[in-house]
């Protein structure tokens, strides 16, 4: 590998989101914002924001960008556009336009530049979405992502508060791409497992979508920043309910544990299990190793998708036929119980 | 002692060394390391935190320092809810009394901002209060609306006791709506405000 795209991330950037306890704070002086058309706000956390146009059409908009997770600048920008495109098909929308947004060291080669561009549009075509432009400025770290919009029928938006009692929990990607990032940084593995998490981050969570509709999914997340446990909590919350998770079920790429073992925990792990672990019950017989892998911020993972039980074993097994070959049933919905989440 | 110089390293080999050390140190051995990243050194000692082991910090310039006192502890069989509640020195036990749901007065919505601010202040405080009692229009806190019933599970999974007036709930009808705390009597409340060093009353 020529260049290394993660030696110009800063020393101990851990990780580049605000905790979310933060962006709580800062988030709750500001006015309600409230509009007929409005479908789907900031209120419940969701993916992205839903605004009707008619009856058919509603548009959905989101927005990710962020300082390299990966060596090479093409990878780079194809993970990063999957990673904002994901938010609509979490939605379970489809993506229509998209735009750059990049920030870019003022004194560093623009061939750079132009890999990280060029992954990102090659990602947006192969969602069937156009580029439209984008906006540059410069910045000592680079970061890169998109703005996204997309569509749905107004009366299939997929959101993540519509989890129901009896509901089975589909997870179509691995999980642990922090904590290979974090080693890989350091040396601490080869590059075989690298590529596996590269190539699982730079996957479209696109025919997700599409299969969520066929199956008449109505709730779903994109397992990011909060981890699997932390994106499960707030969809309990909105919804009501309790997720019970099957940790043995869970599909994680290999050496997570022993990485964890070693110590390979990324900041963002301990901020997520501060966030979301008081709403988390563990059973007994889990280590903390494996409580940790459960909050490990994701870069475009997966979709955590809530299916109806006698729907559940086909669309698992069409996920498993579309591209999404590590697509597990990790756990269920249930009535609310003294926890928002439950693992075992 | 051992000293673990980690200094210039980037996340998380800090960690990776700590629990190098861990491993390899004997029974009740202390061993020093020497962090000059602050993120580095939080997550060290939120893992240490997590699985209790007992260290002191220090911060020595841009150097932070934190000293483990490595208890030999089996690190895969650390249950987790049995640290959940935290030792409180009797020295300095009180309690916090909310008798309305926001602080002073002038204007409401500025009260209620307040009240927010408040309890979540409180999960910064050193040490957390042992008990946080609920009364009048305080109870609209603890119930199905409120904007602070994250950061009061939090502090009751901390260990601080969450005591709600049950006459107040009956008053307001919303003893179906309580989300967090224990609902209690006049009994209680008044012995717990009675044997606590100090009282918060807000």
């Amino acid at each position: 590998m020529k260049f290394d795209l993660l030696k110009l991330v800063d020393q101990g950037g851990c990780s580049a989101k605000l905790p979310a306890a933060e962006l709580e704070k800062a988030l709750s002086g500001l006015p309600k914002i409230s509009h007929p058309n409005l479908l789907v706000d900031i209120e419940t956390h969701d993916d992205g924001g839903v605004y009707k146009i008619n009856d058919d059409y509603a548009l959905i908009q989101t927005t990710d960008f962020f300082p390299p997770v990966c060596s090479d600048p093409y990878d780079f920008g194809q993970v990063a556009a999957a990673n904002a495109l994901s938010d609509i098909y979490a939605m379970g929308g489809q993506a229509l336009t998209a735009m750059n947004l990049v920030l870019f060291p003022e004194n560093e080669s623009l061939d750079i530049l132009k890999e990280i561009l060029l992954g990102g549009q090659n990602k947006v075509s192969e969602a069937g979405a156009v580029m439209m432009g984008g906006h540059t400025i410069t910045d000592d770290i680079p970061k890169y992502g998109l703005a996204v919009t997309g569509w749905v029928h107004p009366e299939r938006i997929i959101t993540n508060n519509a989890a129901k009692p009896g509901d089975v929990l589909i997870l179509t990607k691995k999980i642990g791409t922090g904590i290979i990032i974090s080693a890989w940084k350091n040396g601490l593995i080869d590059e075989v497992l690298y590529r596996q998490a590269v190539d699982s981050m730079k996957l479209l969570n696109m025919h997700g979508a599409t299969l969520m509709q066929k199956y008449g999914v109505r709730c779903a997340t994109d397992v990011t920043g909060f981890g699997l446990a932390g994106h499960a909590a707030k969809m309990a919350k909105g919804s009501k309910v309790s997720l019970h998770f099957d940790t043995a079920k869970i599909p994680v790429f290999d050496q997570v544990i022993d990485l964890i073992e070693m110590g390979v925990i990324p900041g963002a792990s301990f901020r997520n299990k501060e966030f979301a672990g008081p709403d988390c019950n563990f059973d007994e017989s889990l280590d903390y190793n494996h409580k940790i892998m459960l909050f490990d911020a994701q870069t475009s993972g997966g979709l955590l998708i809530c299916v109806e039980q006698s729907k559940a074993n086909n669309a698992l097994a069409e996920l498993i036929e579309n591209g999404y070959p590590n697509s597990a049933i990790i756990g269920e919905v249930s009535e609310l119980g003294e926890k928002y989440v439950y693992v075992r | 002692m051992k000293t673990i110089d980690v200094k210039g390293k980037q996340c998380p080999m800090p960690l990776i060394e700590t629990k190098k050390a861990l491993k390899e140190s004997g029974e009740n051995e202390n061993f020093k390391i020497l962090i000059d990243n602050p993120t580095s050194a939080k997550n060290v000692s939120h893992f240490l935190n997590d699985n209790q082991i007992s260290f002191s910090e220090t911060k020595n310039g841009d150097i932070i320092e934190i000293i483990v006192n490595n208890e030999g502890k089996n690190l895969d069989e650390v249950d987790e809810t049995a640290y959940c509640a935290v030792e409180i020195p009797s020295s300095e036990n009180y309690v916090v009394l909310m008798a309305k749901d926001r602080l002073g007065q002038g204007s409401d919505e500025l009260g209620e901002a307040l009240a927010g601010a408040m309890i979540n202040t409180l999960k910064a405080i050193e040490p957390l209060p042992t008990k946080i009692i609920f009364m009048n229009s305080g109870i609209n806190l603890v119930v199905k609306g409120s904007l602070v019933l994250d950061n009061l599970k939090y502090l009751q999974d901390k260990g601080v006791e969450i005591i709600v007036c049950g006459t107040c709930l009956d008053y307001f009808g919303k003893m179906d709506e309580l989300v967090v705390g224990r609902v209690s009597n006049m009994l209680d409340i008044v012995q717990s405000m009675k044997d606590a060093q100090k009282v918060l009353s807000f």
